[in-house]
């Protein structure tokens, strides 16, 4: 009886508590999956709408898991460099240091890096000098080039975009090192592809420029240059100059898993993927 | 068992106390770590007063931000703690006694909304307001909206408590010599509770000026000294979110020196807001 009452009160909580506590943990290690873990693919937010399409592909016939992080090119970049991750992704070509530095990467596609107005706009055509001056801040007004009078909103990435070291290159607005979307006088900055997207689709009189796939023809659309539209054949009969090449990066000597989903991507199968999602692949291109 | 379990628990809270007492100094040491070598080899007077902030041509000017960042956050303040103040005094002495436990819940529920959420709610609804007045919307206002918003719940709680501990005698005692309702709480309540108000105050400030996640959505992030308002800013704290995951070098540096100065201004500030409160005493 005396046992039976000591049983039920005070020992009962120290007696069952930490057992219960200790077998729970080791019933959650044990439940730990066998296979390998997660890989890390961290970079361009204008790569990742893609390889979330590629991964999920990827998944269905391989057991590897990825966790991919829209952090910018230049993240990417410096991650796969200091080893923090092993896949990166980049929306720019690598610069001399940064290859010295044993990044190697490996070019899966390529989009169409379109300027995007917002869908109410009537504006569908500029010329390359016009965008020029749009983005450089010297025509202010959409009267200016054959729209409303309202002011110009350039909406522009941040520094380490890789899109928008491919836009400023290819569109020339780099002066002595200089950025000239800087001296734009309505100028919002977006963190990322998404918040670009974001501010023309949201305000009127707002220009920006992202890559191809990502435009809704809801909210936002994209405009010709020079007569030439962003589309897969303009960009493969090299009429349509404005593109980005889409990489992914591992360092110099990767093998394994990483290195077998960077071979998939660049395999016809995954090629396949990526014309399906809507980018252009690299083997039509030769 | 009692005399073994005493010395632990103490001893566990001593721990206690000092990790995070050893947090502090991680952080601090981090940031004059990185900063001060950044300091050294850019020039404090060129970091402080240049206007122009381009990494890539090691160029590090922070003016523009520093007066985007003071810009936003004493305009919040300007804007929070009159309206905490108030809505305190509402709670303690306006509203029906029932309703209060509903009304502080709900402020304790804006106090655990995310920062991004308020970012979100600015985008969508303040950024086309102001848009509508002036372009491009995603401006200085529309920052200092919705920070004032972010440190009103702080306001209300601590402002709320102060008055709560206010002598009733006091009260009692003014409301007998004839003093109104609302007198009373401005001339017997609001000065007993100065020194809450003071750290309410200096909580608020430390709240606004380190807001960055939804200072980057809604401010425009323009590198530019603010003309009015309505220009697109960029503040200290969101050029660090912006640009420190790929900082390295001497940018990154920079960044932790930008750390090293906000953390100076709230020093500054506390001081300032100490001598201010300490001289009206006096009076």
């Amino acid at each position: 009886m005396r046992i039976r009452r000591v049983l039920l009160a005070r020992y009962r909580v120290r007696l069952i508590l930490p057992r219960l506590l200790i077998c729970s943990l080791i019933g959650l290690l044990a439940c730990q999956r066998p296979e390998t873990g997660s890989i890390d693919i961290i970079g361009s937010t204008t790569v990742t709408p893609l390889m979330e399409h590629l991964v999920a592909v990827y998944s269905e016939t391989h057991e590897q898991r990825f966790l991919i992080q829209s952090l910018g090119s230049t993240t990417g970049i410096n991650a796969v460099r200091d080893g923090q991750t092993p896949i990166g992704m980049s929306s720019r070509k690598l610069t001399q240091e940064e290859m010295d530095a044993g990044v190697v990467a490996y070019h899966i596609a390529t989009e169409a890096l379109a300027v995007a107005v917002n869908i109410h706009n009537p504006i569908n055509n500029l010329s390359q000098d016009q965008l020029i001056s749009i983005f450089s801040g010297q025509t202010r007004n959409w009267n200016d080039v054959g729209g409303v009078e309202r002011p110009i909103v350039v909406v522009s990435r941040e520094a380490g975009s890789g899109a928008r070291t491919t836009f400023e290159s290819l569109m020339h607005l780099v002066r002595n090192k200089e950025s000239l979307i800087d001296s734009a006088p309505l100028l919002i900055i977006g963190d990322g592809t998404g918040q670009v997207r974001a501010n023309v689709a949201s305000r009127f009189e707002s220009i920006g420029y992202m890559s191809l796939t990502v435009i809704d023809n809801i909210n936002v659309k994209s405009i010709s240059i020079d007569d030439v539209a962003p589309s897969a054949e303009n960009i493969q009969n090299g009429q349509y100059t404005l593109q980005e090449p889409l990489f992914l990066l591992l360092r110099e000597g990767e093998s394994g898993a990483s290195k077998d989903f960077v071979d998939w991507v660049l395999s016809p199968e995954g090629q396949n993927e990526v014309s399906r999602f809507g980018s252009i692949t690299v083997l039509h291109h030769e | 068992m009692h005399k073994i379990l005493e010395p632990i628990i103490t001893f566990l809270f001593k721990i206690a106390a000092a990790i995070v007492f050893l947090a502090l100094v991680g952080v601090i040491y981090a940031m004059v770590s990185e900063g001060f070598p950044g300091l050294r080899e850019i020039g404090v007077w060129n970091f402080l007063s240049g206007t122009k902030w381009q990494p890539t041509n090691h160029v590090y000017g922070i003016l523009p931000m520093i007066f985007a960042s003071l810009g936003v956050t004493f305009g919040a303040i300007l804007l929070g703690v009159p309206t905490g103040l108030l809505v305190a005094i509402f709670i303690n002495e306006i509203l029906a006694r029932r309703f209060r436990v509903y009304l502080i819940g709900l402020i304790n529920l804006m106090a655990a909304i995310p920062s991004v959420v308020y970012g979100f709610w600015g985008v969508a609804v303040i950024v086309p307001y102001i848009a509508r007045i002036q372009l491009p919307g995603n401006s200085m206002l529309a920052a200092i909206l919705v920070v004032s918003l972010m440190i009103l719940p702080t306001m209300i709680s601590l402002t709320l408590n102060g008055l709560r501990s206010v002598s009733a005698d006091e009260k009692a005692a003014s409301l007998a010599l004839g003093e109104s309702r609302m007198l009373t709480v401005w001339r017997v309540c609001i000065p007993r509770i100065r020194v809450t108000l003071q750290a309410a105050v200096i909580l608020a400030f430390g709240r606004a000026i380190g807001e960055a996640t939804a200072v980057v959505l809604v401010a425009g992030n323009h590198v530019q000294i603010p003309r009015s308002v309505f220009s697109s800013v960029r503040t200290l704290t969101a050029n660090t979110v912006m640009e420190m995951g790929y900082a390295t070098g001497l940018h990154r540096q920079a960044l932790m020196a930008t750390g090293l100065v906000l953390f100076i201004f709230i020093i500054l500030v506390n001081i300032l807001l100490s001598m201010l409160m300490h001289v009206k005493k006096e009076k």
